[in-house]
């Protein structure tokens, strides 16, 4: 009887990691060709966050994303972030997947993933775009190559907001008594 | 047997690494990204700080070995 028990459990994790695989590849196609317009969706509260964090104002250019004239900055569609929260859901899925024990318990993980990594990315995004707007006006004194530390900084932002996401989940689930890797 | 907790920081650190690593290199590596010039640049950045990032772990996992109670 607990033997099928914890095989009717692993199937569901399975089911979980397929799901959560899926999703990744599904919204990695999804970004590799999406417009501006397809991802206004988190373009725009990334912008309004921005907004809110630095001195720029951005506004809506159709075709190009949201710009700041002045400070001649664009959040264009490769800045949506997309590539952190695919990463994200993905982290936090596979960290989930011993809770996912039944059809329910798999579903609300995985949309707590999902939930989780879109605020995440929201909030990493912005940190990010912050930066390298204060590195590009000079409030953060960097030298170097531009696109090098754009890049440096996406990776470091990026990679080092997942492990803080991951471990802050972790702890959140064993505070609940979910033991999640 | 080692206590899981003697490796809890790199194992918490290897799922965001290896996701990270999934979609920055290895599925755009799978569509094609990976004769684009510039590509290996950037993997060697993206797996820099991923090492740096699982060393860095590995060292806090040490550090907290040797200093708790045998």
């Amino acid at each position: 009887m607990r033997l099928l028990a914890r095989a009717h459990a692993h199937r569901w994790r399975l089911v979980g990691a397929l799901v959560a695989l899926a999703v990744v590849v599904a919204g990695k196609e999804y970004y590799r060709t999406a417009s501006a317009e397809d991802l206004r969706w988190i373009l725009a509260p990334t912008a309004w966050l921005v907004s809110l964090v630095t001195p720029g104002t951005f506004t809506w250019e159709a075709g190009v994303g949201y710009a700041d004239l002045d400070l001649r900055f664009i959040i264009a569609a490769p800045c949506a972030g997309l590539n952190f929260a695919l990463a994200a859901f993905l982290a936090l899925a596979i960290g989930g997947l011993r809770g996912m024990t039944s059809a329910r318990t798999t579903a609300t993980r995985l949309a707590l993933a999902a939930a989780a990594a879109v605020a995440a990315t929201l909030v990493v995004n912005t940190a990010r775009i912050a930066l390298a707007i204060a590195t590009k006006t000079g409030a953060i004194p960097l030298e170097g190559d531009r696109d090098e530390l754009h890049r440096l900084e996406g990776i470091v932002v990026y990679l080092g907001g997942l492990c803080a996401l991951y471990a802050l989940a972790r702890a959140v689930d064993r505070r609940r008594g979910h033991a999640v890797a | 047997m080692p206590s899981p907790d003697r490796t809890r920081a790199t194992r918490t650190a290897l799922v965001p690494v290896l996701a990270y690593l999934l979609i920055t290199l290895a599925l755009p590596a799978v569509n094609g990204a990976a004769a684009r010039p510039g590509f290996a640049h950037h993997a060697a950045h993206v797996l820099a700080a991923c090492l740096t990032v699982l060393a860095a772990a590995f060292v806090l996992d040490l550090v907290r070995h040797r200093r708790s109670p045998r």
